[in-house]
């Protein structure tokens, strides 16, 4: 990543701390600062300088981001939540693909002849490997930088640390536990599924009116308090 | 001579649904349009329009669409609505008014007697 880079992207973070600026909105102000440098080096200025008089021109964060506040209102935890969300859905579309994916390779190995103890072996082998391999995609895609990171979502470290824990998990879980282990606590696996997919939208259910809760009140604090 | 931080606010609006009025535009260039025909005495801090613009946006009277540019940037254009129209004409008689209210006081008026 170059200088300027650098530079636009602490911007961007600096921006992204408050609560009232929403991505759409630092991305249209991103947009600005560089027509503005690019306008300023096309004038002479280097890099370094075109950035500093762009910044200043554009406005100190904190009171541009007290302007948003009053148009937007306190809007951050609805975006984290969205953001939330999407996590989720993502995490399932992987488990699921994975499944089937093993289950497929289950069928074609049996189609082929493959049966008992080995099967078991395949159909295990599939499962991990697809999810790692779909993971390691995610992880690639995520650190790769090409995807923007929403606002709020300052520390990517969280998202790798659960990625990596994943990952882990699965690689430790095939030498340690064996195949036939592995059948023998398919049931308690299963029944502790079935227990996440009942519980985890209540919890999730939850965890949105909170925030919901938590936004609106903000928002009236702000709404009751003096215009500075 | 620079214009006072209250008449600038007061003139975001009006200036901002003018420019639009020319055509669709976007946050820097509405910014470089006022400062062109100020002479560049008009100035603004750029990041206060977008809030502005929000503003204008959400009472309805401007909309808004993303368009990729000629170097390949997404851009947030801006487009008067009828309703911008109607507020713009609005605004229009309101400051000719002010205008000529001042001008009246200003002339100097011949002593006849």
């Amino acid at each position: 990543m170059s200088d300027l880079e650098q530079r636009i992207e602490q911007w961007r973070a600096e921006l992204a701390q408050s609560q009232a600026v929403a991505a759409s909105d630092i991305n249209e102000l991103e947009s600005h600062l560089r027509d503005d440098i690019a306008h300023l080096q096309e004038a002479g200025l280097s890099e370094a300088e075109a950035f500093l008089v762009a910044q200043h021109r554009l406005g100190d964060t904190s009171r541009l981001a007290r302007e948003f506040r009053k148009v937007n209102g306190d809007r951050r935890p609805l975006e984290h939540l969205s953001w939330m969300a999407l996590g989720v859905l993502v995490y399932l579309l992987v488990g699921y693909v994975a499944t089937g994916l093993s289950q497929g390779s289950v069928l074609v190995a049996n189609l082929l002849g493959v049966q008992g103890y080995p099967l078991g072996v395949v159909a295990l082998t599939a499962r991990a490997m697809t999810f790692m391999g779909l993971m390691a995609l995610l992880w690639t895609v995520l650190s790769s930088g090409k995807c923007r990171r929403p606002t709020g979502f300052s520390d990517r470290r969280t998202a790798r640390v659960l990625v990596a824990g994943q990952l882990l998990s699965r690689l430790a879980a095939v030498p340690v536990l064996g195949v036939a282990e592995w059948g023998r606590i398919a049931y308690v696996s299963n029944f502790g599924r079935l227990a996440w997919y009942a519980v985890g939208p209540i919890l999730l259910a939850v965890a949105a009116i909170a925030l919901r809760t938590h936004a609106l009140r903000s928002r009236r604090a702000w709404a009751d308090g003096p215009s500075e | 001579m620079a214009v006072s931080k209250d008449l600038v606010a007061a003139s975001a609006t009006p200036l901002i649904l003018s420019i639009l009025a020319d055509g669709d535009s976007y946050g820097y260039a509405i910014i470089k349009r006022v400062k062109d025909v100020s002479g560049g005495r008009m100035e603004w801090t750029d990041g206060m329009l977008y809030p502005v613009l929000h503003r204008l946006e959400k009472q309805g009277l401007i909309e808004s669409y993303v368009q990729t540019s000629e170097t390949g940037r997404r851009r947030k254009y801006y487009r008067l609505k009828r309703q911008g129209t109607k507020a713009l004409a609005e605004h229009k008689s309101q400051w000719m008014l002010v205008h000529n209210t001042l001008q009246q006081l200003w002339e100097r008026k011949p002593c006849l007697t």
